[in-house]
């Protein structure tokens, strides 16, 4: 049993955080808008179902908490009271709460104050109206998880025809289809024909009577539970129309056949309908066979049953199953072998030249590109998942610096590989936090300068060929050059005298140890930081750059790569050794003859149809001893802009490139991102290109 | 509940606020009555309302229909406070199309 537990639990970890991010992206929208009903009833059914499936983990204590919380909330819902701050705070807060609880048990994170619970249910009480403080409380987990059992999911046609005096025994009957409701998917409509003239008008006697239509899986007796109290003063007929697979889900009753089931309408009547060529509800209304209400109910209900079985049918057919993510890694592990092993199958075939085994080898060569490209897919995640985030950090910590700042977000569709995002979304929460402590000022000052109160920070994401560019831009008072120059030749970065563009200047701040902070605040401002995200980003294999205008705002562009698993790769060799281009960076190649360089007179340029570009000899570079053969070749590659050359001595063309990351004591070599295993089993290093390029770049300022 | 009541020539308008229920069903119902007799069109604003029940919606639609027996029209206005659409929806008085008594196409209940 404690097994079965388990596992439903460990089913449950990857829903319950996204349940809770659900939760708090409709708190934060609803924020926005107090009035949305939508994110009223999105955070309710988070709510609800965090308590519902919790309480079948027999997750106790977060079932018991959200009950409570959603008890309160369901006031909302109900338009008793108004979505106040007060009140999102407050589920914020219980968001919070329960995410510590879960922490806890799938995190091993720090047992939860057993106090804060009480401390939030408490304060939620005292925002509510007296009548609705006491909570009925929530039945055992066990029993409500045999309530629920999973039966068959039946669709009734219910009419409930209360009682004239119903209003003088206390009984609403909207309470009464509000827990219909609550059973599943539910329509009523209503039937009005009995309300009288206003003369004969009895203003404490109920003249309405309802059809209801309810698809539910709970059964019969849930119904019959919901009248358990009127049914002795009511009329209360319940029938089966719809059972999962047991009826013809082929077959659509007509309108004519769902009010001869009910008994609104005679055969005859039906029967001499059906012989003229008018829609069936039009005549039997236009020659009163049947009334108007009636009508309506049968195409509300000939409309529910077909939404029901669309919903089977789509369910039946469902194109997307929650696999563990440990899975999928092994996966890509597999394909990133497969592909190496391929490889080496390419090379045999070449090197034995049988034409049908060329040819063999093609095929899985094909078929293997095709297996990598869709495995690489489906680890592929909207960036979108993390933006929310965002939103509650800019949130709360604008309130607690007094600033009022709004965050938009652009892109949020934009896929990357699962594990960029997961790595990515710390250094993106500092750099939010960097704007909002350093970058928007507070809003007297604002006003002062002539902007808006309100700041604003979007975060926007983009895909960019083989990377996706993500861009923090806000609109506050930018980097102030001046004092990062200062702090610069303080601490002996740059000599008092250096000229360095903006670009250059603004550089400086992802160095280790630099801050112009006057003040140390709880979330920015202490020195470590910026080092730090520009660490974390390298160990992406991307790129920062920060352009900034004073008083305008600063804006920081990240460029990543789409995926760290497995790249398209530029196969050069030099002497005996292989290193390896990423192909989107490679723009075009150009042989180097000895002659040509001797004609620079030592400087690495070369002359590229009219064009001056600058090359960076690798075999120097990397102090190798061989000789560099007559004609060397110039891998010309983009960055940021600029064309640079790389000098290796033969170009072996395209090669699909499986990363592995480079042991302990080569981690930290400076121009090399990782290496890969050959066909032969060789290793082959990838160049990291932009630390080439800019420690090409201080050599040649330092040489100047 | 707080029932107002304007006429100026042949228009009606009916101020209701607070809460639209059972309690306060004799009063507006009084109201209604006046106004379809004193005036030929007949317009319910809603103030602040804090609760809504069937009583009233019942009431409302037995307005409408004897305005029309009258050859009178009843309307309620175009903008409804959240709790009023929250219980026209709960209590499935929300129509496609009106009832037999909904002589010129005017049910107060049907989606516009």
């Amino acid at each position: 049993m404690e097994d079965m537990i388990a596992k439903l639990r460990e089913t449950f970890r990857e829903e319950a955080y996204e349940l809770l991010a659900d939760m708090e992206a409709g708190l934060l929208e609803l924020e926005q808008n107090p009035g949305d009903l939508e994110q009223v009833g999105r955070v309710f059914r988070a709510m609800h179902t965090i308590k519902g499936s919790g309480a079948t983990c027999e997750f106790a204590d977060i079932s018991t908490f959200t009950h409570e919380v959603e008890t309160a909330f369901d006031l909302v819902r109900k338009g008793k009271i108004s979505a106040t701050k007060e009140i999102i705070d407050l589920a914020l807060a219980a968001r919070d709460h329960i995410q510590a609880l879960f922490d806890a048990y799938y995190k091993g994170a720090a047992a939860v104050d057993p106090s804060k619970g009480p401390e939030i249910t408490a304060a939620l009480k005292k925002l509510l109206p007296e009548s609705a403080q006491k909570v009925v409380p929530l039945p055992q987990a066990k029993a409500r998880t045999k309530k629920e059992g999973a039966g068959p999911s039946v669709t009734y046609r219910i009419r409930f025809r209360p009682a004239k005096n119903i209003f003088t025994t206390g009984v609403n009957p909207l309470f009464l289809l509000q827990e219909l409701k609550e059973l599943g998917p539910c329509n009523a409509v209503a039937q009005t024909e009995g309300i009288p003239f206003l003369e004969d008008y009895q203003p404490d006697e109920c003249y309405t009577f309802w059809d209801v239509i309810l698809t539910t899986s709970r059964g019969m007796n849930a119904i019959q539970d919901v009248f358990i109290f009127v049914k002795d003063m009511s009329e209360l007929t319940v029938d089966v129309v719809d059972t999962e697979g047991e009826f013809d889900e082929e077959h659509h009753k007509g309108l004519g056949e769902i009010l001869l089931e009910r008994g609104d309408l005679s055969l005859e009547n039906l029967q001499s309908a059906l012989k003229t060529k008018k829609r069936v509800g039009e005549l039997l209304v236009e020659t009163g066979a049947v009334s108007c209400d009636k009508v309506e109910s049968a195409l509300v209900e000939q409309q529910h049953l077909r939404e029901v079985r669309e919903r089977r049918q789509a369910a039946e057919t469902a194109t997307s199953i929650r696999v563990p993510t440990n899975r999928l890694d092994s996966l890509v592990n597999l394909v990133g072998e497969l592909v190496t092993t391929q490889a080496r199958l390419s090379q045999t075939a070449l090197s034995h030249g049988i034409p049908a085994f060329v040819s063999l080898a093609e095929e899985v060569e094909r078929l293997t590109a095709e297996l990598r490209d869709n495995t690489m897919s489906i680890r592929m995640l909207p960036i979108g998942t993390t933006f929310s985030k965002f939103k509650r950090v800019v949130r709360d910590l604008s309130a607690e610096l007094g600033k009022e700042i709004e965050l938009t977000t652009e892109g949020a569709e934009t896929e990357l590989d699962k594990t960029v995002i997961e790595r990515l979304s710390d250094p993106l929460v500092h750099l939010i936090r960097n704007s909002v402590d350093h970058g928007i000022e507070l809003p007297a000052e604002r006003e002062a300068a002539g902007k808006p109160r309100c700041g604003s920070i979007r975060l926007s994401a983009a895909h960019s060929g083989a990377y996706v560019l993500i861009q923090i831009q806000d609109d506050g008072a930018g980097l102030d050059a001046e004092a990062i120059r200062a702090k610069a030749v303080e601490k002996g970065m740059i000599a008092a005298d250096a000229v360095l563009s903006d670009k250059e200047l603004f550089a400086l701040i992802l160095l280790p140890d630099f801050t112009t902070a006057k003040r140390v605040t709880s979330m920015s401002g202490r020195g470590v930081g910026m080092d730090v995200v520009k660490k974390a980003i390298d160990a992406l294999r991307g790129t920062i750059e920060i352009r900034s205008v004073s008083g305008e705002g600063a804006t920081i562009t990240l460029k990543l790569p789409l995926t760290l698993a497995i790249i398209d790769g530029f196969l050069t060799k030099i002497g005996e050794d292989h290193f390896i281009f990423p192909l989107s960076s490679v723009e075009e190649c150009i042989e180097l003859t000895r002659e040509a360089a001797a004609k620079a007179g030592g400087r690495h340029l070369v002359n590229v149809r009219g064009h001056i570009v600058p090359y960076i000899s690798l075999r120097e570079k990397f102090a190798m001893s061989s000789e560099a053969p007559a004609i060397e070749q110039i891998v010309i590659v983009g960055e940021d802009g600029r064309r640079v050359g790389f000098a290796v001595d033969v170009v072996v063309g395209e090669h699909q490139t499986v990363l592995k990351s480079l042991g302990r004591f080569y981690r930290d070599v400076d121009g090399i991102s990782g290496a890969t295993i050959l066909g032969d089993g060789t290793v082959a290093l990838i160049l990291d290109l932009p630390k080439l390029i800019r420690a090409a770049e201080q050599e040649d300022a330092l040489a100047s | 509940m707080t029932v107002q009541l304007e006429i100026t020539g042949k228009e009606a308008i009916i101020k209701a606020e607070g809460d639209l229920t059972l309690n306060g069903a004799v009063e507006l119902r009084m109201g209604l009555i006046k106004a379809i007799i004193d005036a030929d069109d007949v317009n319910v604003q809603f103030g602040a309302v804090n609760g809504v029940d069937l009583s009233c919606l019942q009431l409302f639609c037995s307005a409408h229909r004897t305005a029309g027996r009258m050859n009178k029209r009843f309307r309620l206005s175009a903008e409804w406070p959240e709790l009023f659409k929250l219980a026209v929806d709960d209590a499935g008085y929300a129509r496609l199309t009106g009832c037999s008594l909904d002589r010129d196409n005017s049910c107060i209940w049907v989606k516009r």
